[in-house]
């Protein structure tokens, strides 16, 4: 695609900018889609912006697909997915892409694995063959087993164990959850990272890691057609395997309140508020995102206004609408300010979640939001791994890339009496988790 | 937001970039007449042109660099004043003033200011480094213009109304305790307090409890009168705008802008650390500690500057350093470990930074100072000199493909008074570090023997391990950054 092109598209988001009523509003890459024979799908976008390409592997597995007893598998196996195959040895894949001026990274969510690269454009046949090749046949030994778990281990200490917030996060989906898998933490208990042996790695790969679970997305400086040409080669003789049941959407509905206290060595209390919402899929999304931006996205929004800056209340809010495949979480969460009781600070957040239900958002309100939201698409895309995170998302969440290309006008459609009734029919106390974080002495000095 | 799917419960690793860099700000500036297009023919051919540059009367630098691909517009002033120059037991005062900047203006009161930022879509935010404060925002490129008026009003006008600044004043103290909370956090503050003692690279950028309450509003006056001045500015202004265009509307927005006389502010050379000395934040509860030790690095004009962050890529930048093969891979002691070159106008630092569960901290570090010592006895395998060079050269598009990013690198470039075509020379700079120049800025620059030492976890497990390493001072997190430099000798 020539530059003017793309230049052409962008101006079509443009006019979406415009203060008033949003005219329809595009977002439109040349994205060309292909399938191999064993199921693998590829998503090909070409950008010369910068003399590079990143190089995403998306796997639809991630801890909505694990079992109890052996939580934090998805985690730990990307992990393992880095520690060499039979061609190969450990190390081999990063020492290989940094000699070439790449790099190389994963993240494991609830939902996916994604496995990512940039490099400079040259070197794009060899990330081929390496992530081909580690599809292919991994191998998991017992020694790089127990090196990783350790590693994992130390990853859980981190970012859960010594981090306020993690643990939050970790009481506040594991009580919000009685029956989905979306009750344990990605990373996996402690004792589930020990549990974990060889063969459950060895299982695990061949049932989740095949080309028709798998979606690579490309973007940046390449030829398609050499492209494609060494991605069928390298990947083609990959077998497809049946794929394994999806987990069971058995999350009862949520009855009354529920509650949870963490009591840590803390300097200060904080609170957060869960609330089932459908899974991102649903035509409630839309309403519901927006509804995250009027309450905490920016410092014109409600809660961070009032609470932070009006009545002082918090150091601190943040509110997420969560996209996962099954139903989901909206979160709202705030610190407190030294002095201030968690009470307080939780009747005020209960307060104004209340009156989003009860009353419409102002028209220019919603228009801010839905500005909000056009922009943070636009700048979700500055990049070639940001233009590839987003095609990817939309495949997951959406079954389709080309889902990006209409996602505004969903937005656009977004009407005030949509938000306040997606507000009143899930925020509601009935339908909510609320765990307080409570500060505990620990030797050092407590605060008021 | 965009896709907000909750994330990074758990990656593959925390701190790759910022460890793969060690340049975390490197940059780039004005020359090259001709622009050139980016090159789209591998890495070997990456060329940025050069920002458009204009001073204005006022002594307002401005740059600007078209990046036409996507629809936004990312401006970034930098004023060259920042923490160093805080008036000293009032640390945290520029922090502070970034803050307030965003309070309201003198006809926009702070509410009704982001109501007009966020109602297009747009960001603006502020904040204070060490050398810098800066205020940046994004806008879509059809809201230049309101961008433009936004930023210069909160740049020449703000209010600092009376109750706005103890109501700021309350939320930075409300979120130097909030910090305390992060050992990450403390370890960082701690270090450089610990390593540069009373210099003021020593001082925590947001202030101490007890330095931001002695703050007034006349300290934040009187900072802001002296040191927002446009001759000691700069603003970058890099996307999809035409340049010529930009600098008019720059010259429209920012000429009212006073220009004042300023008395350059001199930041001392510090003073590197002799001998090992430890400081262990006691935190009882951990389960995991936070490590960083290090010593007084290199300015970044120095010749040793190259050399010097290739061979601290071949020891701890990247997945495939020797700390992450050693401490990491071959035996799992922490999640995530990295070296870093940081410079500053003055005295950097070079530092390793790491964390372990409490049993195995005097391991990590020791197997960490191997690393060390292996490179600076000379041991360089060509391999690993090559993977290093290639590893930064090719990186180094990626670093900067982001307006933003570009935007950092462009100021960086003028605050660090480096080579005009610095972006465009830095592969070459780079690949030019010859295994000779490398092994001797190792065996001069890599701290060994001297090292300030600071490990945030709980002192009764660990304090006799860490005693080994040398004299060991313990403190609670509460008091990890009063006053580096004053502390007494040692207690064991």
């Amino acid at each position: 695609m020539t530059r003017s092109v793309r230049c052409a598209a962008w101006l079509a988001v443009l006019a979406a900018l415009q203060a008033a009523p949003l005219p329809a509003q595009e977002i439109r890459f040349n994205v060309i889609p292909y399938r191999l024979d064993n199921g693998l799908k590829v998503l090909a976008l070409e950008d010369h912006s910068v003399p590079a390409l990143s190089y995403y592997t998306f796997f639809r597995v991630g801890s909505r697909n694990e079992h109890s007893g052996r939580t934090g598998i998805s985690h730990l196996f990307e992990h393992m997915m880095f520690n060499g195959t039979k061609k190969f040895g450990p190390g081999v894949f990063d020492r290989m892409l940094e000699s070439k001026g790449g790099v190389s990274n994963a993240f494991t969510t609830n939902d996916i694995t994604v496995y990512y690269e940039s490099f400079p454009s040259e070197t794009l046949d060899m990330v081929v063959e390496l992530e081909a090749d580690r599809m292919a046949g991994l191998a998991v030994t017992e020694e790089s087993l127990a090196s990783e778990r350790d590693v994992v281990k130390e990853e859980r200490r981190l970012r859960t164990d010594n981090d306020v917030e993690g643990s939050l996060w970790e009481l506040l989906e594991g009580t919000a959850y009685l029956a989905h898998p979306y009750q344990w933490p990605v990373v996996g208990w402690m004792q589930d990272l020990d549990a974990i042996t060889v063969k459950d790695c060895e299982e695990y790969f061949r049932v989740h890691y095949a080309p028709n679970n798998a979606t690579v997305i490309l973007v940046g400086d390449f030829k398609p057609d050499r492209a494609i040409g060494w991605i069928s080669k390298a990947y083609g003789s990959i077998p497809a395997q049946p794929g394994a049941p999806p987990p069971v959407r058995n999350e009862p509905e949520q009855k009354g309140e529920r509650r949870a206290l963490l009591k840590r060595a803390t300097q200060l209390p904080a609170v957060a508020f869960a609330y089932h919402v459908p899974a991102a899929s649903s035509e409630d999304l839309f309403a519901l995102d927006l509804l995250q931006i009027v309450l905490g996205e920016g410092e014109s929004s409600r809660l961070v206004r009032r609470l932070v800056y009006e009545k002082e209340l918090a150091t601190r809010v943040e509110v997420e609408n969560i996209w996962r495949i099954d139903p989901a979480l909206f979160v709202v969460y705030a610190e407190a300010k030294p002095g201030v009781a968690p009470e307080a600070l939780e009747a005020a957040l209960s307060a104004e979640i209340d009156l989003a239900g009860r009353q419409e958002v102002g028209a220019s309100e919603l228009q801010k939001a839905k500005n909000v939201r056009t922009t943070s698409q636009v700048k979700a895309l500055k990049t070639n791994a940001g233009k590839a995170e987003q095609l990817g998302l939309f495949e997951t969440y959406f079954g389709s890339h080309t889902r990006l290309f209409t996602i505004l006008k969903s937005y656009d459609a977004v009407t005030a009496p949509g938000v306040m009734n997606a507000a009143a029919r899930h925020l509601r106390p009935d339908n909510r988790t609320v765990v307080t974080v409570v500060p505990e002495e620990s030797g050092g000095e407590a605060r008021p | 937001m965009s896709a907000p799917v909750r994330r990074v419960r758990g990656s593959r690793i925390l701190l790759a970039l910022a460890a793969a860099s060690c340049l975390v700000d490197a940059a780039e500036a004005a020359p090259p007449a001709s622009p050139k297009p980016a090159a789209p023919a591998g890495t070997a051919g990456f060329q940025v042109p050069a920002p458009a540059r204009t001073v204005l009367k006022n002594g307002l630098t401005v740059l600007v660099l078209e990046r036409r691909s996507i629809p936004l517009v990312q401006f970034r002033l930098m004023v060259k004043a920042g923490s160093a120059s805080d008036p000293a037991g009032r640390e945290g005062t520029a922090a502070l003033v970034a803050r307030l900047l965003k309070r309201g203006t003198k006809t926009r009161p702070a509410g009704q200011y982001f109501e007009e930022v966020e109602f297009v879509g747009g960001t603006i935010d502020t904040a204070a480094g060490p050398d810098a404060s800066y205020a940046w925002g994004e806008f879509a490129t059809r809201d230049m213009e309101i961008g433009f008026n936004l930023l210069s009003d909160l740049v020449q006008n703000p209010a600092f109304r009376p109750e706005d600044f103890e109501k700021e004043k309350r939320l930075a103290l409300a979120d130097i305790v909030d910090a305390l909370d992060d050992p990450a956090r403390v370890a960082q503050k701690a270090f450089a307090a610990w390593l540069y003692g009373a210099h003021p690279y020593g001082r925590p950028v947001d202030g101490t409890e007890r330095s931001v309450q002695a703050i007034t509003r006349s300290d934040a006056l009187s900072f802001y009168g002296s040191r927002y001045v446009p001759n000691n500015a700069v603003l970058a202004i890099v996307g999809d705008v035409d340049a010529p265009q930009a600098a008019r509307s720059a010259q429209r927005y920012f000429s009212a802008w006073k220009r004042r006389t300023l008395a350059a502010p001199e930041i001392a050379e510090a003073a590197p650390v002799r001998g090992r000395k430890v400081l262990l934040v006691d935190k009882p509860d951990a389960t995991q500690s936070q490590i960083r030790f290090g010593n007084i690095g290199v300015r970044r004009a120095d010749p040793d500057y190259f050399p010097l962050v290739v061979g601290n890529t071949v020891l701890g930048g990247g997945f495939t350093s020797w700390l992450v093969n050693e401490v990491r891979v071959k035996r799992g002691l922490t999640y995530s470990i990295s070296s870093r070159v940081e410079t500053l106008r003055s005295s950097g630092s070079i530092f390793v930074s790491t964390f372990s569960k409490n049993a195995s901290v005097l391991e990590t570090i020791q197997v960490a100072l191997d690393q060390v010592r292996r490179l600076r006895g000379g041991d360089l395998p060509p391999e690993d000199l090559d993977k290093a060079r290639s590893f930064l050269a090719g990186l180094y598009p990626l670093r900067v493909e982001s307006p933003e990013d570009l935007a950092a690198e462009i100021l960086s470039v003028d605050l660090y008074g480096l080579e005009p075509d610095y972006i465009n020379q830095y592969q070459k700079r780079v690949r030019s570090a010859g295994a000779d120049a490398v092994k001797h800025a190792a065996a001069r620059r890599l701290p060994m023997d001297d090292l300030a030492i600071v490990v945030v976890g709980p002192a009764q497990s660990i304090r006799k391990d860490l005693e080994t390493l040398g004299p060991v001072t313990v403190r609670p997190v509460q008091s990890a950054l009063e006053g580096g430099g004053a502390a007494p000798p040692a207690g064991r």
